[in-house]
């Protein structure tokens, strides 16, 4: 089996002292920022990334992936305990998950989650490891107008599933585009660089992450003085029971399936497993009034459901080299820093890295889960600290790692007008992930546009005459249309108002 | 004017803008298009998408209640908010003039003492802290190269 050669390989890769410190360094550091209110996985890991400019490539990628898997997780243990969810796919976390915390159950919950997410973040990997080489063998084969077609459906369902006005989400898709125009073109024009030199290269994605997530952030919650009820009582025992086990097992099953299958889609499929994960674990139980009152497959399924997503998210990347996240888009600028391209051919040019790094995904969940069990205390006590002390570390962080990213005191301008963007753009009901999303796929959505009109001598029917390309860009209409003119419109809405309700 | 009017009417201008800036670049053909080519046909969407919002927003439908909540939640909110500016914006301007550890030390202290409603005594102390620690661990430690101040430090 040339899978399993190949995995020895990558377990040499991983395992050497050095790349095991720096994981297990990474899972640590990413779940302790992931605890902190404010910065999610893609900041976190922007944040951390000029730690690993100066190490090899293989080590650096193994690293940035132990952070993504530690923030990942750190974002749940707020879900539980303190009913605020330190990332978007944790949103559904918090309500069986508080409600287990208040009724006593926090360690459970806590445990059941852990449990979940190492079953699930285990298998995920074992699935990426089998899927990825045959999809990147198939992808060489995708031309242009398929990689473009990918790229509109993934724009497509985010903006219907970001909050709010779904007309509003295309606009700020659109807007984001125009950021992610700025610079040098794949013709070598220079657009909309004011003549700032800074620009020639396009608008960092670090400092723009940092303004809209991080800056942004602080300041709508300087607004208001709000104090964070962090769940008081003692957390004891850990370890879910044999009932706990029996309830949780069948979904964590399922939510590894549904998370992995979705994960692959490009979009925010960490949120949309987790919420469908939550949706079918209450359609078949068999006691759904249980639902909303501290159930504990309603954390199994989500928890386990959006960590073997994350697994299933590196395929895009690792194959088509398309980031179908934020997160992801900070990871291929990682990649692509330290001299790696991600794309069909990485697994054929650069088969230590990818399966170093598949390797290292195992390890990582293996320490995240003995990591966290005893590390939850601390956690609880990082919740604790008061945001009074939190925002002006939170802020200083987005400072020096907007800064260190290209050493340019421009990109700390750029970092705090997104910040001022982020800021309003929440007062008028804009989201930011499909901006940034937008922003991120810009310059492929170009390249893939370009090349098909060359490809079909300027005929735009290129998009719709290959089969493949076809059904991918159906399905994006499908979506709009299906949204403006039926009842999808209604169920939206509700999906929405629980999104809402839970937040 | 309600904020979907503005936001509306301020979207189209910058797609406008866009557009306007996009005829100076090449535009190319159709077989082989220029860099003029995609930022056109996106603007020419965000017009259309932006009048629609304006237009929508005149009529007086409602689209969504972050924009219909009140815009400041608290009235010491603006005070804050430009504190908060303020103080970025300062860091920033201070950062290249005197160096990383001791405008990080006034930016900490600015932030605690105004913001964090912390005393100026254990703002100092959290400042300096934060200074020291920030100075070990990003310059010596990381080796980030920060701007090197102006004045010797």
């Amino acid at each position: 089996m040339e899978v399993f050669q190949n995995m020895v390989t990558g377990f040499g890769i991983a395992a050497t002292p050095m790349n095991l410190v720096l994981c297990l360094a990474g899972c640590f550091v990413g779940t302790l920022i992931g605890v902190l209110p404010g910065i999610g996985p893609a900041a976190t890991i922007a944040l951390l990334l000029p730690v690993t400019f100066n190490l090899p490539p293989a080590t650096a990628i193994i690293m940035l992936s132990g952070i993504f898997y530690g923030a990942m997780y750190g974002g749940s243990t707020t879900a539980i305990l303190v009913n605020i969810p330190g990332e978007a796919a944790a949103a559904i976390t918090c309500i069986d998950g508080y409600q287990m915390a208040r009724r006593g159950r926090a360690g459970p919950a806590l445990g059941i989650a852990a449990f979940g997410s190492f079953i699930a973040g285990t298998f995920g990997v074992f699935l990426l490891m089998l899927i990825a080489p045959p999809v990147a063998e198939a992808a060489l084969k995708f031309g242009p107008p398929e990689i473009f077609s990918v790229m509109v459906l993934g724009l497509t369902i985010l903006s219907y599933l970001s909050s709010g006005s779904l007309l509003k989400a295309f606009i700020i898709a659109l807007v984001g585009l125009f950021v992610g125009m700025v610079g040098i073109d794949i013709a070598g024009i220079y657009r909309f660089t004011f003549g700032i030199p800074d620009f020639f290269d396009g608008i960092g994605l670090v400092p723009v992450l940092m303004g809209l997530f991080g800056v942004a952030e602080v300041l709508l919650n300087l607004e208001q003085i709000v104090t964070r009820q962090v769940f008081e009582s003692k957390i004891k025992g850990l370890l879910p029971n044999r009932e706990d086990w029996k309830l949780s097992a069948l979904p964590i099953l399922r939510g590894t399936f549904i998370g992995f299958l979705l994960g692959v889609i490009p979009g925010p499929s960490n949120t949309i497993s987790s919420f469908v994960s939550y949706a079918m674990e209450k359609r078949l139980s068999k006691s759904p009034d249980r639902f909303g009152k501290g159930a504990i497959e309603g954390v199994a399924g989500p928890e386990s459901a959006n960590n073997s997503a994350c697994a299933g998210n590196f395929i895009p990347v690792l194959t088509l080299g398309i980031p179908t996240s934020a997160v992801m888009a900070v990871i291929v600028g990682a990649f692509i820093i330290h001299g790696v391209t991600p794309g069909p051919l990485l697994i054929k040019n650069n088969p230590d890295i990818f399966w170093g790094t598949i390797a290292s995904m195992y390890i990582g969940n293996v320490m995240l889960l003995i990591l966290n069990l005893p590390l939850i205390g601390i956690w609880v006590r990082v919740l604790k600290v008061p945001y009074g002390i939190l925002f002006p570390l939170i802020l200083l962080f987005c400072f020096v790692g907007a800064y260190a990213n290209n050493n340019s005191l421009a990109e700390l301008n750029v970092m705090i007008f997104f910040g001022l963007v982020g800021y309003l753009m929440k007062k008028t009901g804009f989201e930011p992930a499909p901006l940034v999303m937008a922003y991120i796929l810009c310059p492929f959505l170009e390249e893939a546009f370009r090349q098909s009109l060359i490809k079909s001598h300027g005929d735009f029917s290129i998009f719709v005459t290959r089969p493949i390309s076809a059904t991918i860009l159906a399905l994006a209409l499908a979506i709009i249309f299906l949204n403006v003119f039926s009842g999808m419109k209604e169920k939206r809405k509700n999906l929405l108002q629980k999104l809402k309700e839970e937040d | 004017m309600k904020r979907d009017q503005i936001t509306g009417i301020f979207l189209f201008g910058l797609a406008l803008a866009v557009f306007l800036k996009s005829l100076t670049y090449p535009l190319g053909t159709l077989r082989k298009p220029g860099g003029g080519f995609f930022p056109l046909i996106a603007s020419i969407l965000l017009m259309g998408l932006a009048a629609l919002l304006t237009i929508q927003a005149f009529r007086g439908k409602e689209t969504d209640k972050a924009s219909q909540a009140p815009f400041f939640p608290e009235k010491e909110a603006p005070r804050r908010i430009l504190l908060g500016f303020a103080g970025l914006l300062g860091y920033r301007y201070l950062l290249p003039v005197i160096g990383f550890a001791p405008s990080t030390g006034v930016f900490i202290l600015f932030l605690s003492r105004f913001l964090g409603k912390y005393g100026w005594v254990m703002s100092a102390v959290f400042a300096v802290i934060t200074a020291v620690a920030s100075y070990y661990l990003f310059e010596v430690w990381l080796k980030i190269p920060m701007p090197r101040p102006y004045f010797g430090m």
